[in-house]
């Protein structure tokens, strides 16, 4: 025996309006992955930058009070200067040493920009001689995938996917000039640590540091120098594991998640007010429907049954026809507008999936609001006509 | 198969004067036939009609079906009742705007699909539709293909009674008596009650019940 009211009639009865929601339901489903798709795309790309880079080079620039150089100790600046220097090459040296590390250098720094979706970041790379440029690129794991290696001052080797970014090519100029001075691209890197490296030339836009080339398990420079003597302070400069990773937690994560939370909760708002606004028409203009269902004999269980039925074909629909529109979308993004920009992306992200999913529910939850009042409201056809 | 005893509907029953819609009415109706049920406005036939086919449940006395009283039941029981037992043509045809008069007939089955739709189809066709008017919308069809289908939709479950209320007032002549004639080969072996305040359309009545403020009339039954 027949025992319920179907749903799919009015599904099949109704394209039009049941497809404007649809396609509706189904925009703001790939608006919301795809803003979360785009955002987390800056996350993705960053996080060679930030979390995997440092594990293979740290950055340290120590004040002399660190390196237990006392000014008032020493007549002159000359004098102060050289202790400074041999308490340096002190310190290189028992980093060297230290398990894990396979070389310091100290050395001037350029500062290179990388932008994703959202926000850009500055980050260093060491300028060295041409000599020391096949270690650094063999400790990054780097290989020259395209142009030569530097031969004179002021040439750069760089990361495809930073040349990308920067919209830099071989034989152009690597950032902005400094002081009047370009230093020049000659060579495009493949590593999957972001990796830049280049030989100096008189001023840059940054300053000069240990370059300690260390290993995972002996990143956290604090760590290192500890265990050579040295306790640093708030006032060293220390770039390494905790500290890009700290920053990485606090800028990309937390802030990328903060402004993703308050974009899916100002989309479920003017979503759930839209389709709220149109199920309540859609329920006032079968009305007369509803009560003939109850005056032939089916409960107001019944009538309740097949509006949530049809929700659930007309939101499952949605879902279907979202994910596939915004499988296509982000191929496109990505292909075409992701990979020229050099930044990294990822398509499937489960927990954000699942918000969105819980934002569907929430609005069907907020459905059941007018839908019961309307349930609730069901006459029977002669209360109609009195 | 249906006993009406003392049975009173009062609206306003919170007024000092209340409103008697139906005030101790008492009848018998037997099994099959063709029961008109005619009176002025505001005689309390359309109450009756809405007490007997449980849409309403009387202020005092009881309705017997089938030796079941059927004021004293639960909702779930009068929808049951009212689903397997029951069918309703009304003033207005109330056919669902979406959907094809095959589907309008179909939403009252109780049986199986296919069977609904052959069984739809049938009656359909038995009504006078053509073929191809099932798979018309309401608005594609006159205002008597119309009241055809919502009999269709009475009659689809092959109801023991159907009740209809003023059926024909929406209707030429032509298509009024059409319908009479219809509902008249029904009640052959089933119960039709119709309510209406056109006498002319119960002359193939089996039975006139004849109301008036609440009560039957002094013409009471017309046999």
């Amino acid at each position: 025996m027949k025992s319920k009211l179907s749903a799919l009639k009015f599904v099949r009865n109704n394209k039009r309006q049941v497809w404007v929601m649809i396609i509706a339901l189904a925009l703001t489903f790939m608006t919301m992955y795809i803003i979360n798709f785009l955002f987390l795309t800056t996350k993705e790309s960053f996080k060679a930058l930030f979390l995997e880079q440092p594990k293979r080079v740290a950055y340290i620039s120590l004040t002399p009070a660190t390196m237990g150089v006392d000014k008032e100790a020493y007549a002159s600046d000359d004098e102060y200067t050289l202790a400074i220097e041999k308490a340096r090459q002190k310190i290189i040296a028992d980093i060297r040493a230290h398990e894990g590390i396979s070389n310091v250098i100290f050395t001037q720094t350029l500062s290179a920009g990388y932008g994703g979706i959202v926000g850009k970041v500055s980050y260093d790379f060491p300028l060295l001689s041409k000599e020391q440029i096949p270690q650094y690129m063999s400790h990054m794991g780097a290989t020259l995938k395209e142009g030569r290696m530097p031969e004179n001052d002021g040439e750069i080797l760089a990361d495809e996917k930073v040349l990308k970014n920067g919209k830099m090519k071989i034989g152009g100029h690597f950032n902005e000039p400094v002081y009047g001075q370009t230093f020049k691209v000659v060579g495009v890197l493949e590593s999957d640590y972001m990796t830049c490296v280049g030989t100096p030339m008189g001023y840059t836009n940054s300053g000069w540091y240990m370059v300690v080339l260390c290993d995972e398990a002996n990143s956290d420079m604090t760590k290192v120098l500890k265990d050579i003597g040295i306790n640093s302070t708030e006032y060293d400069t220390i770039y390494d594991v905790k500290d890009w990773g700290g920053m990485y937690k606090e800028l990309v994560t937390e802030d990328l998640d903060v402004a993703l939370l308050a974009i899916l909760i100002v989309v479920i708002i003017f979503l759930a007010i839209s389709i709220l606004v149109a199920y309540v028409s859609f329920m006032r203009s079968r009305v007369n429907e509803y009560c003939l269902y109850s005056s032939i004999g089916f409960g107001r269980k019944d009538v309740y049954g097949m509006i949530m039925r049809e929700i659930f074909i007309i939101f499952g629909i949605s879902i279907i026809l979202g994910a596939v529109l915004t499988v296509v979308i982000m191929i496109y993004v990505g292909k075409f507008v992701l990979e020229p920009l050099g930044l990294m992306y990822k398509y499937f992200y489960p927990e954000h999936l699942l918000r969105i999913i819980a934002a569907f529910a929430v609005i069907i939850g907020l459905l059941q609001i007018p839908i019961s009042v309307t349930v609730n409201n069901v006459k029977t056809i002669d209360r109609m006509e009195e | 198969m249906f006993e009406i005893k003392n049975v009173s509907m009062i609206y306003d029953m919170d007024l000092d004067e209340k409103m008697y819609a139906l005030n101790g009415f008492n009848l018998t109706l037997p099994d099959t036939g063709l029961v008109g049920v005619i009176g002025p406005s505001g005689s309390g036939k359309s109450t009756l009609m809405y007490c007997m086919s449980t849409l309403k449940v009387p202020t005092e006395g009881t309705i017997t079906y089938n030796g079941q009283d059927i004021t004293s039941i639960s909702a779930r029981q009068r929808e049951t009742l009212r689903r397997n037992e029951f069918g309703f043509v009304f003033q207005k045809h109330y056919l669902v705007p979406y959907m094809t008069a095959m589907d309008n007939v179909a939403v009252a089955g109780i049986s199986t699909d296919k069977d609904i739709k052959d069984k739809a189809a049938k009656y359909l066709m038995a009504l006078g539709l053509k073929e191809r008017e099932f798979h018309k919308r309401p608005s594609k069809l006159s205002g008597g293909q119309c009241q055809r289908v919502a009999i269709a939709r009475a009659m689809i479950n092959n109801p023991k009674v159907i009740f209809a209320d003023e059926p024909t007032a929406s209707l030429d002549h032509e298509n009024a008596f059409n319908v009479m004639k219809i509902l008249k080969k029904y009640s052959k072996d089933r119960l039709v009650i119709v309510v209406t305040h056109d006498r002319s359309i119960l002359t193939d009545a089996d039975i006139t019940v004849e109301m008036w403020d609440g009560k039957l009339s002094n013409q009471a039954l017309m046999g």
